[in-house]
């Protein structure tokens, strides 16, 4: 979900229309945007929706905006004339797509160059997957010579000066570079590497690492562009350059094909139709439940960028983020604006519960309270030094944690217990606790831990509150003499129904209570729900 | 004018009277335990008859290393009978001992040996350890030492020999002239009064009623997990049934089946920790599906659906991986269900942020259920749960609704805030999942919610490891 930055002036200036921070905010609802900040002429959006990369620039959400403002309707057109510049195209197995574009007449100030760098910031980061999807080079026409060639060549023999550079740098010099460090990674595992040249040899780009200094080196000014975007996806390359054409059309410039010939067959990018989805209006209106008539859908979804012709939907192809109806019916209902909908509850009559485990906890809980005891919580996720201290080991820990606090998994609460009466020493004692929560150990369970430290805590004393418990629950019970950590021997055991281990009691030994810095005697007993069930 | 009291009281004022100051001392001439003089103290400070003062001590005594010179001399001294001894022939007791003997004046060396200057007739230090045989509390350290020769800063350097600790004693006197009268009648009423009838024909002293009594703790909920509970009951009042799953999931449950595609941004939504061994699951509970779930990716996500990648584990990221779940042949038509659970990701824990937090999430199943009902449903949730009056709907993107709505909630006091996300799931995900009905789902910020409402800054609040804290937390609502 991207954040990008915009000026207030210059979005004013493409939709036609002043703005003020109330207006603002209603628009952005149709873009799926929301504002972080303004400040002055600084406007600070995120754009929620992931698929609809034309909206991380400024033309194309003004393209959108002057449609919901009702100063343009229907499909956005790229107005593309062919330009017959070739781009010949051999094997590339890095990267093996490619689609050219060239746009005439632009007018390059200091704003489009900054929103036109975001735009590519953002597509290579998200859309592009860090440009291994889709990556984009922005050049200067009339310093290229056509016909150019994209093909793969040995990392030595890619030699030019590479943007913003003052010497000729070889393949495997550039990856040493901040972007080939970066990048690299995309083609060093390749024999050859990918390179762009034109008709007298010299390197327009190395996708997708660089551009060259000499084609790539945009300045300010009334420019004729071309535009390389190479990748692993040709349907995601082809949309981005489509839009590409489209935002640098709102500034003026006009659109050119550029025939790129492969092997196997040649077309003119970038590749756009107008697609037509069939659609059943009514079940269109069920789901969103609206009734409305030909005309109002109409109206609404011309709004949205739509073209309707009776059953037929029309949107252009570069919208690969409508899938079926149901995107169409969200269009719909965001034209609609959800808050003119009439909220309405659905009358359906179902019986509410709880899940077994849930109500049996419940009880549990219900009676630990009744035996005086504070409910505390704590992470399933936690830090191994923490089973250290108790004796104790864990079965299952993640691979990618952000800190060893929680980096292991607990399989009993016997640690997170012994943790938090660490941290409350200076409480006022007795300290009558219980904790229900899940465990991880071979499978996720539920368990109860409850225990007392105070000047007389002892197996006797947690013995009482056990059975306690059980009689309330129902329980019969057997204990089972073992010996475990964190326990003293001889004043532990395990806690027995039918044949089954379904926990353990005992008290706590010095040398654990020590590790955790805790000085008064500590008895307790864990008991797995699960098995009580 | 006569003050009416308690017989603890009585005897602690004459015992104080009698030049008694500390507990220990009032104690013994009032004949009252520890326990009966403290309670009796503090009714009268707080009467103010009774003014308490503080007094630091110091405990001194040997330390397991100091006490091995109870029977030997310090190394100081034995290395007066050294004179002549080659220095390099030192051993480490003799080399210590010389350090300090030198300092002291009491050597020096000629030509590589030891010679002994003065030999003293005396030593404080040595003195000092003897007489420590016992512990010793002083009330000025200071004048304590002088007597040894010493003071605080040869102490230090010796400090090693000694554990010295700072005591605080308390000494009671009385600030105010009281005239006792033992209060007439029977005090605490005991079973052998009672079955004696003693008690027929006596009057019952009066209690001071507004004294202090002794802080009780209740057996008391989490209070955060009391506001769970109580969100749990509303919901089942609205008629959801509960939905439960494991912590562990697949990714095939917590993200293929949701039609989140395998390599897509949209998966980078957010961060999910991956499990380090096993690496991965089986999917024989969710056998007939997967098939579909891979046809329906590839279908419209046009890539190559990853066979081995969905059956990763991982720690569940989001609770609507509990929705897919049960979609999965474990709802019935019409149907409501929710669920409330823990969830996992990785991220910093600041005051904004846990690794480990909880989400709930709903989905009403139905032939006819809609947007329209979404939004009916989400109200509905704003007004009961988070006490909002007024709400906003904004527009928003999830890869498995369509559409896809975020509510915003008003809050008296607090202003708007972003409460959750919802949608209608998508029919290309609820398709492969056997599903042939529309399904609204809902997820709402639980945390963040009960924060705003009940003012905590700190979402850590939520797991407090703090007792007191928790023990005077209120239960809410």
């Amino acid at each position: 979900m991207p954040t990008i930055e915009i000026s207030l002036e210059d979005l004013e200036n493409l939709i036609g229309e002043k703005l003020d921070e109330k207006k603002l905010e209603e628009l952005v609802f149709y873009i799926k945007g929301e504002i972080e900040e303004i400040e002055g002429d600084k406007l600070i959006l995120e754009l929620k929706d992931t698929n609809r990369p034309e909206l991380w620039s400024v033309e194309g959400i003004s393209i959108f905006l002057r449609r919901i403002l009702g100063k343009d309707k229907g499909i956005p057109q790229i107005k593309l004339k062919k330009s017959n510049l070739k781009v010949f195209v051999e094997e590339v197995k890095a990267r093996p797509y490619i689609a050219c574009g060239i746009v005439r007449n632009v007018d390059i100030g200091d704003e489009t160059l900054r929103q036109l760098m975001q735009f590519q910031e953002k597509i290579h980061q998200t859309f592009g997957r860090n440009r291994k999807k889709v990556a984009i080079g922005i050049h200067e026409l009339d310093k290229i010579k056509f016909p150019i060639y994209y093909r793969e060549e040995l990392p030595d023999e890619i030699q030019f000066v590479p943007l913003n550079e003052n010497k000729v740098m070889n393949g495997w010099e550039i990856l040493e570079t901040e972007k080939g460090k970066k990048y690299g990674d995309l083609i060093k595992s390749f024999e050859k590497w990918p390179v762009i040249r034109d008709s007298e040899n010299k390197v327009l780009s190395f996708p997708p690492i660089i551009n060259s200094e000499i084609t790539g080196h945009v300045k300010p000014g009334k420019k004729d562009l071309f535009i390389d975007v190479t990748g692993t996806d040709f349907e995601a390359v082809n949309q981005a350059l489509s839009i590409l054409l489209l935002i640098l059309q709102e500034r003026g410039g006009k659109p050119e094909t550029c025939e790129v010939i492969y092997k196997d067959k040649k077309l003119h990018t970038p590749q756009i139709n107008i697609v037509e989805l069939k659609v059943d209006w009514n079940q269109i209106l069920k789901w969103i439940g609206l009734n409305l008539d030909k005309n109002q859908i109409k109206e609404l979804l011309e709004k949205m960028g739509y073209e309707v012709k009776g059953e037929k939907v029309r949107f252009p192809s570069w919208r690969r983020d409508i899938l079926g109806w149901v995107d169409i019916a969200e269009d719909l209902a965001i034209a609609y604006n959800y808050n003119n909908i009439e909220p309405e509850e659905p009358k359906v009559y179902f019986k509410g519960g709880l899940s077994k485990i849930e109500e049996f906890s419940d009880k549990i809980r219900n009676i630990c309270v009744g035996l005086g005891g504070q409910e505390i919580m704590t992470f399933i996720l936690t830090n191994p030094e923490i089973f250290e201290k108790a004796g104790l080991t864990w079965e299952r820990e993640v691979e990618n944690p952000m800190s060893k606090n929680y980096s292991i998994l607990r399989n009993t609460l016997i640690p997170s217990f012994l943790d938090f009466l660490s941290k409350n020493t200076k409480a006022r004692y007795p300290q009558i606790l219980f904790e229900d929560g899940e465990v991880i150990g071979k499978k996720t369970e539920r368990r109860l831990i409850f225990g007392i430290a105070s000047q007389d805590s002892s197996f006797s004393k947690i013995k009482s509150y056990l059975e306690a418990l059980m009689k309330e629950l129902g329980k019969e019970f057997k204990l089972r003499e073992i010996r475990e950590n964190p326990f003293i021997e001889g004043r532990v055991g395990e806690i027995i129904i039918g044949k089954k281990r379904v926990g353990v009691i005992g008290e706590i030994h010095p040398k654990f209570l020590e590790n955790f810095g805790i000085k008064m005697p500590v008895a307790l007993f864990e008991i797995v729900e699960d098995e009580l069930l | 004018m006569g003050v009416k009291m308690h017989p603890l009281e009585v005897k602690t004022i004459n015992a104080l009277k009698k030049g008694a100051k500390t507990i220990e001392e009032i104690s013994k001439l009032a004949n009252l335990n520890e326990d009966q003089v403290r309670k009796a103290l503090f009714w009268l400070k707080t009467k103010e008859i009774v003014k308490e003062n503080k007094i630091k001590k110091y405990l001194i005594k040997l330390s397991e290393f100091g006490k091995k010179y109870l029977k030997e001399d310090l190394p100081e001294i034995k290395v007066l009978k050294l004179n002549g001894k080659p220095l390099r022939e030192f051993g480490e007791e003799e080399k210590v001992g010389f350090g300090f003997a030198k300092k002291l004046g009491w050597i020096t060396v000629e030509n590589g040996k030891l010679k002994v200057l003065k030999k003293p007739k005396e030593y404080g230090l040595q003195k000092l350890i003897k007489d420590l045989e016992k512990e010793k509390i002083v009330n000025d350290l200071d004048s304590f030492l002088k007597k040894y020769n010493l003071n605080k800063k040869k102490i230090k350097e010796r400090a090693r020999l000694f554990e010295i600790e700072e005591k605080f004693e308390y000494s009671y006197e009385l600030i105010k002239k009281v005239d006792v009268k033992e209060g007439e009648g029977i005090g605490a009423l005991t079973p052998e009064i009672i079955s004696s009838g003693e008690w027929k024909g006596k009057k019952f002293r009066k209690f001071d009623i507004h004294s202090p009594s002794p802080k009780i703790y209740p057996g008391k909920k989490q209070f955060y997990r009391y506001f769970l509970d109580w969100v749990k009951r509303e919901l089942i009042s609205m008629g959801f049934q509960e939905m439960r799953g494991p912590l562990i999931e697949t990714n095939f449950v917590n993200c293929d089946a949701l039609f989140m595609p395998q390599d897509h941004p949209s998966r980078e939504i957010h961060d999910i920790y991956f499990i380090k061994e096993p690496k991965y699951g089986d999917l024989k509970e969710f056998e007939k599906y997967v098939e579909k779930v891979k046809e329906s990716h590839e279908k419209y996500w046009k890539y190559k659906f990853d066979l081995n990648l969905t059956k990763r584990l991982i720690l569940r990221s989001q609770v609507t991986a509990l929705s897919a779940r049960w979609l999965m042949g474990k709802v019935e038509i019409p149907g409501k269900y929710f669920a409330i659970g823990r969830v996992f990701r990785p991220d910093v824990v600041d005051w904004k942020h846990l690794t480990e937090f909880n989400q709930i999430e709903g989905i009403v199943l139905d032939e006819n259920i809609n947007l329209r009902n979404l939004l009916g449903m989400l109200k509905m949730f704003a007004e009961k749960i988070a006490g909002a009056k007024k709400v906003r709907f904004d527009s928003g993107y999830f890869p498995f609704t369509e559409p896809s709505v975020e509510m915003s909630v008003y809050i008296e006091g607090k202003g708007w805030t972003e409460v959750g996300g919802a949608g209608i799931f998508r029919p290309e995900m609820t398709k492969a999942l056997g599903i042939d009905v529309p399904v609204i789902a809902w997820g709402l910020g639980i945390d963040r919610l009960f924060m705003i409402k009940y003012g905590l800054k700190d979402i850590r609040y939520l797991f407090s490891q703090d007792l007191n804290w928790l023990r005077d937390a209120k239960c809410l609502p």
